[in-house]
């Protein structure tokens, strides 16, 4: 099987439409083993959902051996993680990346509306840690092992309604391609994955959603339209 | 719009564990569109076509 005995980390699974989710899986069905991690709860949140909803998948599938809580702002929490990695591994063969948030707000106005604060979040938690895993894994990371994260074509061509997003993918390609180049005498391959629109966190803020909503609002003017005509061709 | 329609869940999860796998042992620096072939077009193409009967 092509995971088979194959070790990494998945960062970035929110609920079970995650990308990350889908990777994972298919990864754990065909004999890898995976390492997770969810956002953080507060302390003092009984109901711990973050943790809950993301245990809620894993604890189904025997592959995936941890969970742990990571705030991507936090290079202390990214270092425990790979620490922890280390240990429980000692080496990987993959790191996966499906990490990104921005504003609501800045989402919801045009693109050169966005604000400083804005802008620099979505950034750090979108591109940055992307640089901050790569470097945290090389220490652990196995020769012919790989990295991959998750972009959008919204980096490539306007996409309305990604804003600030887009401006990040961008980046997050650009990454891609020097980080590619820093491991690659590792052995150690970067690349990204685009994903067409699918239903996700992300998704939904980002006007996925309306776009599917527009989708089958035409879909079904497309079929009544069909049966009109139909009709009038018959009385005809 | 995209040739093939949207992608599942699973046709991403199937690309996502392919790059992360040594069947993609000569790929990297690459960005992978799993998207119907939606990066591809340049105009609504059959969309329009419809919309335009």
């Amino acid at each position: 099987m092509q995971s088979e005995g194959k070790k990494g980390l998945v960062l970035g699974v929110a609920n079970d439409h995650s990308i990350a989710w889908a990777i994972a899986k298919q990864i754990m069905e065909t004999g890898g083993e995976c390492g997770f991690t969810h956002l953080p709860d507060r302390e003092n949140d009984d109901r711990q959902r973050n943790h809950r909803r993301v245990s809620q998948l894993t604890d189904k599938f025997e592959n995936a051996k941890f969970l742990l809580s990571m705030e991507a702002k936090n290079d202390d929490d990214i270092r425990k993680v790979f620490e922890h990695t280390g240990e429980t591994f000692r080496k990987i063969e993959f790191l996966l990346h499906s990490i990104a948030f921005a504003d609501r707000n800045d989402l919801s106005r045009d693109t050169m509306y966005t604000s400083r604060d804005g802008f620099k979040l979505a950034m750090d938690v979108g591109v940055y840690t992307l640089i901050a895993c790569t470097a945290a894994a090389k220490g652990i990371m196995n020769e012919g092992g790989a990295i991959a994260t998750v972009t959008y074509f919204g980096g490539e061509k306007c996409v309305p309604g990604y804003n600030v997003m887009g401006i990040c993918k961008a980046a997050l390609d650009a990454t891609v391609r020097c980080l590619a180049y820093d491991m690659g005498p590792q052995g150690v391959r970067v690349n990204a994955l685009s994903a067409g629109p699918v239903r996700t966190l992300v998704g939904r803020a980002t006007g996925v959603e309306k776009c599917f909503r527009f989708m089958n609002k035409w879909l079904l003017w497309e079929t009544l339209a069909t049966k009109r005509s139909a009709r009038l061709a018959r009385s005809c | 719009m995209a040739p093939l329609g949207n992608v599942s869940h699973e046709e991403i999860g199937k690309t996502g564990a392919f790059l992360l796998s040594d069947v993609s042992s000569g790929i990297t620096g690459e960005i992978m569109h799993v998207d119907g072939g939606y990066h591809a077009m340049g105009s609504p193409g059959r969309l329009l076509e419809k919309t335009n009967r």
